[in-house]
């Protein structure tokens, strides 16, 4: 089992951690907790890493019709990343950064070490280096969404489903009841990832950055919007005003 | 997980029309006007 783990990285990398840190509001006394954001970080960026393994194996199987794809599969991802993410070439190993691996997560990094390093031929370190590098290369934006991973399913399949979501501001700290109308990504202004809610207590139509959203969970009643509300929240959306709210008079609830 | 998802419209939302592509547009064209005005004031 990993208590924590060294792992060197470039200076470019590691002031891509700070900034996000601090972005993604992950802080402890004042200052930025990269451990924190690695520990929610890192399980998605797996995950990414086993989907991207799996996609490679079905395009040989299904478009070059290789029955050996299985073999090959794992020797193709590795070489991709060795060639885009290891990092080591473009930049010198300057600093390094200490991950502790939190009770959660100590799943994942069993893993790492058992299955993930056997099929890439890499050590811990260099599999981890690997993964945060292909992280940094992303924008803003992109690397928000793969941080609020969890959150924004959630969020999405609300939209979707029109379940009624609860979620805690952390920014605000305030508990939401709200219709989920839409999600935007953060291509605009400061790469901020917007949901669009209504707020179902105070009536009113707005957008809450996804780094802001904690503890987020759905309930099985659903919403149902009367004609207005879809209007104004169409218009709101169409907008793009994303640092207004809209004060909704008539309050139809169910 | 959301990352392997393909991005769907909420289910009350509309596609976009060339009106809102437009008006779209024009808050981008605001939203930085907006902060050329407001960097200038802050420079005086």
């Amino acid at each position: 089992m990993i208590e924590k783990i060294k792992v060197r990285v470039s200076t470019y990398l590691m002031n891509i951690l700070e900034n996000d840190a601090l972005r993604f509001g992950f802080m402890k006394n004042g200052k930025s907790n990269k451990n924190a954001l690695l520990n929610k970080l890192i399980p998605t960026l797996v995950e990414v890493r086993k989907a991207r393994r799996s996609e490679i194996e079905s395009v040989l199987t299904n478009e070059f019709n290789r029955e050996d794809s299985e073999n090959i599969y794992e020797a193709v991802n590795t070489v991709i990343d060795r060639v885009y993410f290891n990092g080591e070439e473009l930049d010198i190993l300057e600093e390094y950064i200490w991950i502790r691996p939190s009770k959660d997560n100590r799943l994942i990094y069993d893993e790492i070490q058992q299955s993930e390093i056997c099929i890439t031929a890499q050590d811990v370190t260099t599999y981890i280096r690997g993964i945060l590098n292909e992280y940094s290369c992303l924008p803003q934006y992109k690397r928000e969404m793969l941080t609020f991973d969890r959150e924004l399913d959630v969020f999405a399949e609300s939209c979707s489903t029109n379940q009624i979501v609860h979620f805690y501001d952390k920014e605000a700290q305030k508990r939401y009841r709200a219709f989920a109308f839409e999600y935007v990504y953060g291509y605009l202004y400061d790469q901020t990832n917007y949901c669009i809610i209504y707020d179902l207590d105070s009536c009113i139509i707005k957008s809450i950055p996804l780094r802001r959203i904690q503890d987020i969970y759905t309930v099985k009643k659903k919403y149902k919007p009367n004609e207005l509300l879809i209007n104004k929240m169409q218009e709101y959306l169409d907008n793009c005003r994303f640092d207004e709210e809209i004060h909704m008079e008539d309050c139809n609830v169910f | 997980m959301f990352f392997n998802r393909k991005k769907k419209r909420g289910s009350f939302v509309k596609a976009k029309t060339q009106e809102s592509r437009k008006r779209q547009r024009a808050a981008i064209a605001a939203y930085y006007a907006r902060n050329k005005e407001n960097s200038k004031k802050k420079g005086k």
